[in-house]
């Protein structure tokens, strides 16, 4: 066990001691979240084609107008409801995409009340309800009306997901964050992990270790000290994020009002705890992965090539990103699912796209865990077997018959 | 009777279709330096790979105090001919770090000591990979032997060093005998068996060709020195 330590402190602080280590963990972070905010502060036109393209002409709208304002051309294929109460339950209950609301002090009190389903990221159906008001507004009513309507009424929108208040975008962003911690664990450590697991052989130290350590109390405290660093790198994400949701409100960065996003978002602890055990998971199994390659190959040069067919299956989920968004997945969607080297991205882009079913993310990482459990259990009797094997790949028929 | 510290019985080892060591057997007595000799590809390395644990016998047992060894069992330093260390670690934490391996106490103690002992008091925050070759040998030679070692195997020992560091590396290793440490040492200086060795095996193709006290084998030989014995087993065939 004393062994065990001082190999994961040695492999941790040889780390913490790089000036690259430091650099990447700091500077990549940093970059994806300035695109992040860049992208959004230029993509509010993206963002506005794609709710016109998601609230076509076969959703079911319904309004209940007391104050008269819509023309009723405009809205004569929604349905009219009677009572607001009646409006609500039945989006609640999924019989309308949509209702909306407008009560008849709406000249002292401008604010229309829109309750949707959120069944997709951007359906919340205020493109379509912003231009039947405004196309209202345009017509024939008064030039005082025109004026509240157009330039100054409020829109009240609640939202309902499953039934429950909620929005999707709110739910999307802690699967979204532990996305996107995988997506940078995988960037920064696919090489570190590879090389690491390598090391000893490449540079001749394994005789003179396995005189006083054996090999898998090395792997084994590679592997943690790996592990611990991906937890650091974690933090190094998650603490600013935190930081940002606790003081962010009403603070405006590149035109975003980050307050109304901050207000969105939803902290589950069921959600954060799945997330997380899925993003825990999903590491020990890349962590695997490539322990697994670095075992098999005697010199780093060999390592590339094997590491970018992990590096590959592992974001192919990405490359397929239209099947992942629609509300009903299609077959390749649940082949990706279950596939374990793919199932990490796959099903963390499902749950923050909410298309994933409670029972299928307890499969799915269930999957993922005892996939991890094979994977680095071979890797580390791969990593045995090869410690000696300084100029050629193992075989692993070989290795397998061997008594 | 002297005590038995390496036992190797009916040692044969093969990789695929290749038999590297056929039915060797050989032992090792508590207190001596023993020479392991044999040319380049005679199946020295693989037989004490195998002793140590690193590579799995195709067939017979390797016994170390009687038991197969298991890594940090028992104090046992190897130095392997083929050499490295972690090239973009500092002297001091490398050494730190083997010494905490091998259940020292103070490593960092020791290490300074010993790095004073072969006049590299100077190099203890450099990286590895900024030292010379020779100054990385004698790191290893420290790592070899901090935890005094019972059971010293040391390949190679002095190749690739000058006359001096030749001389402070024998008088080290001297001083480990000294201390109680058997010694496997396998070189091709024929000078420094002779010198040192109280006995010696000679290998060839996976086989024991000659074995016994330095003056049993040379009286075999019909009085030729160790050199011309080598030139004579091997016939000029070895590098």
């Amino acid at each position: 066990m004393n062994s065990l330590k001082t190999v994961v402190k040695f492999e941790i602080l040889r780390s913490l001691k790089k000036k690259s280590f430091w650099v990447s963990a700091l500077l990549l972070p940093i970059l994806l979240v300035g695109y992040i905010v860049f992208a959004g502060a230029m993509g509010s036109n993206v963002e506005g084609a794609l709710k016109a393209e998601n609230e076509n002409a076969d959703a079911k709208l319904a309004i209940l107008d007391e104050a008269g304002l819509m023309k009723s051309e405009l809205t004569e294929n929604w349905v009219k409801v009677s009572e607001k109460n009646i409006g609500i339950k039945d989006v609640r209950d999924g019989d309308l995409d949509a209702f909306v609301f407008i009560a008849q002090d709406f000249t002292e009190n401008p604010k229309i009340e829109v309750f949707a389903n959120n069944k997709s990221l951007f359906s919340d159906y205020s493109a379509v309800i912003s231009g039947v008001l405004v196309g209202s507004a345009l017509a024939d009513l008064e030039a005082s009306e025109q004026i509240i309507l157009t330039h100054t009424y409020a829109t009240d929108t609640t939202t309902f997901v499953d039934g429950e208040e909620g929005s999707l975008l709110g739910k999307m962003v802690v699967p979204l964050v532990a996305l996107g911690l995988f997506y940078v664990l995988v960037i920064l450590f696919s090489n570190r992990l590879t090389t690491s697991t390598i090391e000893e052989k490449e540079n001749r130290i394994t005789e003179m270790l396995l005189t006083a350590i054996p090999a898998k109390t090395l792997i084994l405290g590679k592997i943690f000290s790996l592990i611990a660093l991906g937890v650091l790198q974690t933090f190094i994400i998650i603490v600013p994020l935190i930081l940002v949701y606790a003081f962010g409100r009403g603070t405006a960065i590149m035109g975003m009002d980050l307050g109304a996003i901050l207000a969105n978002v939803e902290i589950n602890p069921l959600t954060i705890l799945t997330s997380f055990v899925l993003l825990a998971a999903s590491y020990v199994l890349f962590v695997g992965l490539c322990v697994l390659v670095g075992s098999l190959v005697p010199t780093a040069k060999e390592v590339s090539s094997y590491s970018s067919i992990i590096m590959i299956l592992t974001i192919l989920p990405v490359f397929s990103i239209s099947s992942f968004l629609a509300a009903m997945p299609d077959a390749l969607v649940y082949v990706l699912s279950y596939f374990p080297v793919s199932a990490p991205v796959a099903l963390m882009m499902r749950s923050a796209f909410g298309t994933l079913p409670w029972y299928e993310l307890l499969i799915g990482t269930v999957v993922i865990i005892i996939s991890s459990i094979v994977i680095t259990r071979f890797a580390i009797r791969v990593f045995q077997y090869g410690a000696m094997e300084f100029t050629s790949k193992i075989s692993l028929r070989k290795m397998l018959t061997r008594k | 009777m002297s005590k038995k510290i390496v036992e190797i019985r009916h040692f044969r080892m093969r990789f695929g279709e290749k038999e590297i060591i056929r039915d060797l057997s050989f032992d090792v007595e508590e207190r001596e330096i023993f020479g392991f000799l044999g040319g380049n590809g005679s199946g020295k390395t693989t037989t004490i790979r195998a002793l140590l644990g690193m590579y799995e016998p195709s067939g017979g047992e390797l016994l170390i105090h009687g038991k197969k060894f298991v890594p940090g069992s028992e104090p046992v330093g190897y130095l392997p001919e083929e050499r490295g260390l972690y090239r973009k670690e500092s002297v001091i934490d490398v050494m730190r770090y083997f010494g905490m391996l091998k259940g020292l106490e103070n490593p960092e103690e020791w290490s300074l000591k010993f790095l004073e002992r072969v006049g590299l008091s100077d190099k203890i925050n450099e990286k590895i990979e900024q030292l010379s070759g020779g100054q990385q040998q004698k790191i290893q030679l420290g790592i070899t032997i901090m935890n005094n070692p019972k059971l010293l195997v040391l390949d190679e020992p002095t190749k690739g060093f000058d006359p001096i560091n030749r001389k402070l590396l024998m008088e080290i290793i001297d001083e480990q005998h000294e201390a109680g440490a058997t010694i496997i040492l396998i070189t091709h200086y024929m000078d420094e068996v002779e010198k040192l060795c109280d006995r010696a095996l000679l290998l060839k193709d996976g086989v024991a060709r000659a074995s016994g006290t330095i003056a049993a084998i040379r009286e075999k030989f019909g009085g030729k020195s160790l050199n011309e014995i080598f030139l004579e087993v091997y016939g000029g065939e070895n590098e």
